[in-house]
């Protein structure tokens, strides 16, 4: 009797044991028959959603195509998926892995796309075209294993510039040219001797930043390179003429402009609590109106904006502005940098359909495939008026209102990580591929931004900007988009700094002036110390490697 | 603290009286007392309310800041765009229910069989399994080994992967094992005699007495459960009928947070402005209904938690 | 106090019993025992394959591991991670953080959740009563996120802590509290307690059930008053649970997380705020050192293992009971 009433607990628990081994996995590449579509198997690490693969124009893919895909993805900043599928060798049939495709490489999970685009890849032949070569994975295995996203072929309509100023700064002083930090010091402080708090009598706040979390990269640290005008290469800065390649806190024009941040600590316009507040606050801050500048990107406080726009107080919104340290300086915010197509969807060695995935994502590059992926279904998202795409009235209402818009539509679900054409492209009729247009832009600007352009005599903002003719392209492309071999000294090397510089130039700022050299003269020794020489060099290597790849050497 | 003696002191020493009628006289210690936990109560309540508020106020009010306790512009849109971004929230909820469910009640019995097992002074591998168990608290083979051991076992999938591998908590044994070395022996010392086995004092004597530690176990194994939501994306996620609660809340959020980084050319942005809510405000929706059905577990619970109630009652 | 005594006696008399287990492994005992090492089988077995099998990918730390050479086909390189590991400035910084953070938790989080349960305890008012216990372990369920977020806002140039010292005249300008990092610590350990002593004190308000009301009584004849009680006979009551907490918990000093030190810190004491798990995220997993990473693992296990053993062993020497 007792030993039956523990023989049955222990089933209780051992059973469970036994169940569990019953059920498989399931399997996923199933149809292929007559008529079925195949379904791929395809894993995109930047997609946030679960996209089922069952919108109209998904639906008029697997028309085109035969192809169904079964699509997966990363959940909660996982960023082991890749690393678990190498270590399980699972993969499925695509992959978008994005900056773990060298591990996928090395592990021999992909295969090389050069002689597939050579036999049956016209579309992404036309697409690539001379841009081909900046697929190629390295100079001693100088393959092709990822088809770049990213667009080829990009204008770029908006900016957020160096630094920004608000609207009202702008108005009172009579739009004046703001060019360098010196205009822009001026500017501020002109304004908050006459206005030191806002018609609801806060205070006004003359620059505020957000250097608490890692944010500081994008509202310290970049815009210190920028105000030199330096182009966006993360900590990097790239010579263009020799390809020396050197950590950016190194040089003479970072120095100044943080050196003017200290100043304006100093003297009051500097937010006390720029690297001490959290984001919520930071936002909470600009939407109240107190803030007359900015170091900031406009992705990072839209929020903000859309609060700002909701209380009617569209003068308190910010302009971008091209500033620099001096005339000599020029602004490179509105930089083409080419194609840089690093990133993009690969096949893998474990599928049992390579072909047909291959000519899936030819398709893909196809004119007819980047309209419905850009524009949806004819007469449904937009009619053909005069010869031309117009998006219907209905269809922008609901871009501009349900947060599901693009899986559910279809529309902008398949561009990335997809092959695909740039915003400047045009198709066979001389159309903008793309759905955003100058027109676009100037529709959401608000009646303040378009006063203040018009004292200026420009259309749009970046018009105040360098024109990307001007400015010409990087032959390398951005320096942080360079693979890092993993686990080499530069990797290390670049954290240990990273992390260095971001507290030694905190502490900098926030010094009283006298001390700013010591600290600044100490950090450099620290960077010394950490041998940042070596990673200098091993990065000029990899510039030049790149150069060479990419057939700019 | 001199007033409560004098009190007492005063007090006639009726003993039996006093023991029958449990009733306490409420003195000026009680009411400072009562005061401080009002203080307790209030400050430990602010955080939870602020997300609530956050949760129930217009997204872009809330940028603005200064929101506490109670919503400046009321709105159910947070929620709505919750439940409208996911079809699958009622599968979800309901294999999270049963997850918790079967999760806690069998997770908590093999606790307790083991905790009493290492409690028998005389086994003679006490030590040796105790060790064993103590260990699993510090050591940790990693993420991919743990992955190919449950893959190979055939868990992928598989509800069970829900149930197995978290069965036993080192630290849950061992505070059950500590609650049972403080019962009196007396009890199973008579049971011993009667010729009761290990398992049948296990079952009739022991278990109920552990009712409140069996309670807390109870509840840090149900919140466990309720909250865990890497193991249905790690083991999982192919199979959506096993999705759980957490797991489409959190892709949910994911998704909250890409709406702002997506931004390829000024273009999404203004999706962005034109939306009604932001992703710190999805961000407090999701936390209150991930938190709120595990939040009705604890009442259930807090009635093992009355002091001496279970004693008294075996004893009796 | 004389039936305080009479109860305290009987507990003496308890005593003895604990220590008489001397085992020896024999057929016999195991034949007695078998109902008792059946009932532990399964439970062993279960350990075996899910704590223990996993142990193997701890070999990579001791190999330059490369994904795609598998966990046995990467090169073998001994100590070498160990002693890198060891040659980093910034390990020991984050190692100092952690411990110093630790302890801090460990003391003030054990000392406050005791302190509320045997407050609850005491509480008369029923319903209240109910109502602040369940309320007390609401913020545990709020996110780390949400709770930061309040904490910089309370303690900002502009938040309710200076006006409040600026209102009694405490001080004479607004402290910026969050950039001093000597006080860093000090707000982590505040954050956490406030965070998580309701949900602590569960495990000793169960404990207290386990009190026998009789020798409140009798003590309350005695004369004894409500302190008297509280040390005489609660506290003792749940001392063993405290003492396996305090152990179990000593072991987990170094396993102290990196999400509230991230939230709450900035870059301006960034030199405080660093700790184990958030240098091998960045420095381990986070640059695919997974060697590397894995090492600090283990070295973490190390020190755990080793501080529980310590802190066991003097446990029991002083009396106090013990964890194994």
């Amino acid at each position: 009797m007792k030993m039956k009433k523990i023989v049955a607990s222990f089933m209780l628990t051992g059973g469970f044991l036994l169940a569990a081994c019953g059920n498989g996995e399931n399997s996923a590449n199933e149809g292929g028959g007559e008529g079925e579509p195949l379904t791929l198997t395809f894993f995109s690490a930047d997609l946030t959603q679960d996209d089922p693969f069952s919108n109209p124009v998904a639906e008029k893919i697997t028309e085109e195509t035969g192809i169904n895909l079964e699509i997966s993805h990363p959940v909660g900043g996982d960023e082991q998926a890749v690393p678990l599928m190498i270590a399980s060798g699972d993969y499925p049939d695509m992959i978008f892995a994005k900056g773990d495709i060298n591990k996928m490489i090395d592990a021999g999970a992909l295969i090389p796309l050069d002689d597939l685009i050579e036999e049956r890849g016209d579309n992404l032949k036309m697409l690539y075209g001379d841009q081909m070569d900046r697929l190629r994975n390295s100079l001693e295995d100088p393959q092709i294993y990822h088809l770049g996203t990213g667009g080829v072929t990009n204008t770029y309509n908006a900016t957020g510039g160096t630094n920004q100023i608000a609207l009202k700064v702008l108005k009172e002083q009579g739009y004046p040219e703001i060019k360098t930090l010196e205009d822009y010091e001026k500017a501020l402080v002109d304004y908050m001797a006459e206005n030191p708090t806002t018609e609801d009598g806060q205070d006004h706040i003359g620059l505020s930043l957000l250097g608490s979390d890692w944010r500081w990269l994008i509202t310290v640290g970049n815009p210190s390179g920028f105000a030199g005008g330096m182009q966006d290469d993360g900590q990097w800065h790239v010579d263009e003429e020799t390809g020396d390649t050197v950590y950016k806190f190194q040089l003479p024009e970072t120095k100044e402009y943080f050196t003017w941040l200290n100043h304006m600590n100093d003297i009051g316009l500097l937010d006390p609590e720029s690297f001490t507040q959290t984001y919520d606050t930071y936002i909470a801050k600009l939407s109240s109106g107190r803030v007359l500048g900015l170091a900031d990107q406009d992705w990072n406080y839209m929020s903000a904006v859309a609060a700002l726009k909701q209380e009617g107080k569209d003068e308190s919104l910010w302009a971008p502005l091209p500033t620099t340290l001096g005339e000599e300086y020029v602004s490179q915010s509105t930089k083409d940098y080419g194609f840089t197509g690093t990133t993009g969807i690969s096949i893998t060695s474990s599928s049992e359909y390579q072909e047909e995935a291959f000519d899936f994502l030819d398709w893909m590059a196809s004119e007819e495939a980047q309209i419905l992926v850009n524009w949806g279904v004819e007469g449904v998202n937009y009619e053909i008026v005069d010869g031309e795409r117009v998006q219907t009235e209905e269809d922008r209402e609901n871009s501009n209102t349900n947060a599901n818009y693009n899986v559910e539509s279809g529309i902008g679900a398949y561009i990335w990580p997809f092959p695909a054409w740039g915003t400047g492209a045009v198709d066979s009729n001389g159309q903008s591929i793309t759905r955003s247009t100058r027109e676009d832009i100037v529709a959401n600007y608000t009646e303040a931004d378009k006063e203040a352009l018009e004292a200026y005599g420009v259309d749009l903002w970046v018009d105040t900007f360098p024109t990307p003719e001007e400015l010409g392209s990087p032959k390398h492309g951005k320096a942080y988009e360079y693979v890092l071999p993993s686990s080499s000294d530069v990797a290390i090397i670049q954290t240990e700094a990273d992390d260095y510089t971001t507290q030694k130039i905190t502490e900098a700022v926030l010094a009283s002036p006298e001390d700013f050299d010591t600290i600044w003269e100490e950090m450099q020794q620290g960077l010394l110390d950490m041998g940042i020489d070596k990673a200098n060099a091993e990065m000029t290597d990899l510039t030049h490697q790149r150069l060479e790849l990419w057939g700019e050497e | 603290m001199e007033l409560n003696v004098l009190e007492t002191e005063t007090e006639p020493k009726q003993r039996v009286k006093r023991k029958k009628s449990k009733i306490k006289k409420i003195t000026k210690t009680d009411y400072v007392l009562a005061a401080f936990m009002l203080i307790v109560l209030v400050v430990t309540l602010y955080p939870f309310l602020n997300v609530l508020a956050i949760s129930l106020n217009d997204a872009t009010d809330t940028a603005r800041g200064g929101l506490h306790i109670f919503p400046r512009i009321f709105t159910l849109a947070n929620y709505q765009e919750v439940f409208a971004s996911n079809g699958n929230l009622i599968l979800a909820f309901q294999n999270s229910v049963l997850r918790t469910i079967i999760g806690t009640v069998l997770s908590t019995f093999s606790c307790a069989v083991l905790a009493y097992v290492i409690s028998r002074k005389q086994f003679v591998f006490r030590k040796a399994v105790t060790i064993m168990l103590t260990l699993t608290m510090y050591i940790s083979g990693g993420l991919i080994p743990s992955f190919l051991v449950i893959r190979e076992l055939g868990l992928i999938n598989n509800f069970a992967v829900y149930i197995i591998p978290s069965l036993l908590s080192a630290f849950n044994v061992i505070i059950i094992r500590s609650f049972i070395d403080d019962l009196p022996d007396a009890l199973e010392e008579s049971a011993k005699i009667d010729g009761a086995s290990d398992f049948t004092i296990f079952l009739k004597i022991i278990m109920p007495l552990c009712m409140p530690v069996l309670a807390t176990v109870a509840l840090f194994v149900a919140v466990g459960q309720w909250n865990s939501w890497f193991d249905t994306y790690l083991y999982a996620r192919s199979n959506s009928d096993l999705t759980t609660l957490q797991y489409e809340l959190m892709k949910i959020m994911d998704n909250a947070s890409s709406m702002t980084s997506n931004d390829v050319n000024g273009i999404n942005s203004q999706q962005m402005l034109s939306r009604k809510t932001t992703p710190e405000s999805i961000k407090m929706a999701v936390t209150v209904i991930a938190t709120v059905p595990i939040l009705l577990v604890y009442p259930f619970l807090q009635k093992y938690f009355v002091s001496g109630l279970t004693l008294g009652a075996v004893k009796s | 106090m004389e039936s305080l005594k009479a109860v305290e006696a009987a507990k003496e008399v308890k005593q003895p019993k604990l220590k008489k287990a001397k085992t020896k492994i024999t057929w016999k005992k195991i034949k007695d025992q078998k109902v008792l090492i059946l009932m532990s089988l399964p439970f062993v077995a279960w350990l075996m394959v899910f704590a223990y099998t996993p142990l193997f990918g701890w070999i990579i730390a001791f190999q330059d591991y490369k994904p795609q050479n598998g966990f046995f086909g990467s090169e073998w390189v001994g100590l070498k991670h160990f002693i890198d590991l060891f040659q980093q400035p910034l390990f020991y910084s984050a190692l100092k953080n952690t411990l110093g953070m630790g302890v801090l938790g460990l003391v003030f989080g054990t000392l406050t959740a005791i302190m509320f349960a045997l407050a609850l305890n005491e509480m008369r008012f029923t319903r209240f009563k109910k109502l602040t216990q369940t309320v007390s372990y609401l913020p545990h369920f709020v996110s780390w996120v949400v709770v930061a977020n309040i904490v910089t806002q309370t303690l900002s140039i502009s938040g309710i802590a200076n006006e409040v010292l600026l209102s009694l005249n405490l001080i004479e300008a607004p402290i910026n509290f969050l950039a001093n990092p000597n006080s860093f610590w000090g707000i982590v350990t505040g954050a956490d307690v406030w965070k998580e002593t309701g949900w602590n004190a569960i495990i000793y308000l169960a404990a207290m059930t386990s009190v026998d009301q009789e020798m409140y009584e009798a003590a309350e004849v005695d004369g004894a008053n409500r302190w008297q009680k509280i040390l005489n006979i609660t506290l003792p009551a749940i001392k063993p649970i405290i003492v396996v907490l305090m152990i179990m918990n000593i072991g987990n000093l170094i396993n102290i997380g990196f999400e509230k030190q991230m939230l709450l810190g900035n870059n301006i004491v960034a030199n405080k705020a660093l700790v184990i798990e958030k240098y091998a995220l960045d420095y381990g997993i986070g640059m695919f050192r997974y060697s590397f990473g894995t090492a600090i693992g283990i070295f973490k296990s190390i020190v755990s293992v080793f501080l529980i053993l310590t802190f066991n062993s003097i446990a029991k020497k002083t009396g106090q009971g013990g964890l194994l």
